[in-house]
């Protein structure tokens, strides 16, 4: 039963080859494998990281980009606002001025009218003065005389008037 | 009892000796050949997301990396396949029993199988031998890693009077190591034979559940796992052991 043989060396040896053979096609193959998988894997990993990282540095960078650009856009339209209500307010000013202007030339072409219906009126009255106060004194004045007169009496007439006509 | 016989079954002549070879390393080598070829065919189709035995072996390499890691440190590399390779030898050596053709007498006839597979460990010269390279590989790698001066002084360690016993067991852990093994197995080979040629056929699976199974299991874990312990303590330099 404890008879000790040869077997024992040859077990030995078994061993050693057994253990030899399955380093070299069993433990090592795995292990490299698993290794290698892990490494893999945790490449990937920080691959990912480095990655979100840039989408990150890139997201920042476009709001960045979009909140200067906003910025600008604002300021654009406020000048254009500004620039516009410059333009209306001188417009406005302009038609004010045409405005005024027409009512003055207005004003200036009553006054001639007037001017112009006076001097008509004062010859008419005059000649109406003339020819009653000449049938009333009965009488021909002449023509210069008789102007005077007239002026005269218009003088007198417009004196007590409120316009007075100016020079004349 | 002839179960208890180690057959030879062919010699060699090697250097004008002749070698016998017995029914032991026949099935040996029967049994590294299953391994081989196992792992040959397990470790063909890698694939990058494990799946069945690939993810089994996966696992199983893994564990046995990290439990060299943990007992060896920075020997693991030398000693962690060693352990690795001794556990599944002594595992499928131990079990492979379970293949063998039974003895059956049957309604007064009588069935004798051509051959018979006794596990290789029910030999004391396996179980010796690799007990023999285990208290070897604690001397050996012992005194390297500690120096020869550390060595020595972790033989007087805690103090000086327990320098026999500090010696004595070596020898006491070779005797173990190789007996237990090889007493349980020889022990559940014995048994199984009984309860084979007492119990009707069918009956003796239950027995050999656990004579076979569970037992070789259990046995081949304790001599790897003690092998490991062994060979970790005498790995540990001065620093390690306060």
């Amino acid at each position: 039963m404890l008879d000790f043989s040869v077997t024992f060396i040859i077990t030995i040896i078994n061993i050693f080859i057994l253990f030899l053979i399955l380093r070299k096609i069993l433990f090592k193959p795995v292990t490299k494998f698993i290794e290698e998988r892990a490494k893999k894997v945790q490449d990937s990993l920080d691959l990912a990281e480095k990655e979100r990282n840039q989408a990150k540095g890139l997201l920042k960078q476009y709001e960045d980009q979009l909140k200067m650009v906003e910025d600008q856009a604002t300021e654009i339209i406020r000048s254009a606002k500004e620039t516009a209500q410059a333009e209306a307010a001188r417009i406005v000013a302009e038609g004010k001025a045409q405005a005024e202007l027409l009512i003055d030339k207005g004003h200036k072409q009553l006054e001639a009218e007037k001017r112009a219906a006076m001097s008509v009126f004062h010859a008419d009255a005059a000649a109406l003065v003339i020819g009653a106060s000449s049938r009333l004194i009965q009488r021909e004045l002449s023509d210069e005389d008789s102007h005077h007169q007239a002026e005269l009496l218009l003088k007198e007439l417009s004196d007590s008037a409120v316009s007075k006509p100016e020079d004349n | 009892m002839d179960a208890l016989e180690i057959k030879t079954i062919f010699t060699i002549s090697l250097f004008g000796t002749t070698l016998p070879i017995t029914e032991t390393v026949i099935i040996s080598w029967v049994v590294m050949a299953i391994l081989i070829i196992c792992a040959l065919v397990f470790t063909r189709k890698f694939t990058e997301i494990p799946k069945g035995p690939q993810a089994i072996l996966e696992t199983m390499v893994e564990f046995l990396n990290s439990f060299a890691k943990g007992q060896f440190g920075s020997w693991s590399k030398y000693f962690g396949y060693y352990m690795g390779t001794l556990f599944l030898f002594l595992l499928l050596a131990n079990i492979i029993g379970v293949l063998s053709p039974v003895e059956v007498s049957f309604m007064g006839r009588e069935f004798i199988p051509l051959f018979t597979i006794a596990p290789p460990t029910k030999d004391i010269n396996v179980t010796a031998s690799l007990a023999v390279l285990t208290i070897l590989g604690v001397l050996v790698f012992g005194i390297i890693a500690k120096g020869p001066l550390g060595w020595f002084k972790h033989l007087l360690h805690p103090m000086a009077f327990m320098l026999p016993f500090n010696l004595m067991e070596y020898g006491t852990r070779l005797l173990s190591l190789s007996l237990r093994l090889f007493g349980n197995i020889m022990g559940g080979y014995v048994l199984m034979h009984m309860i084979e040629g007492l119990l009707p056929l069918g009956l003796p699976m239950i027995a050999s559940l656990y004579f076979d199974f569970f037992d070789g299991l259990i046995q081949a874990a304790i001599f790897v796992f003690l092998s490991s312990m062994y060979l970790s303590e005498a790995l540990k330099t001065g620093h390690e052991e306060e």
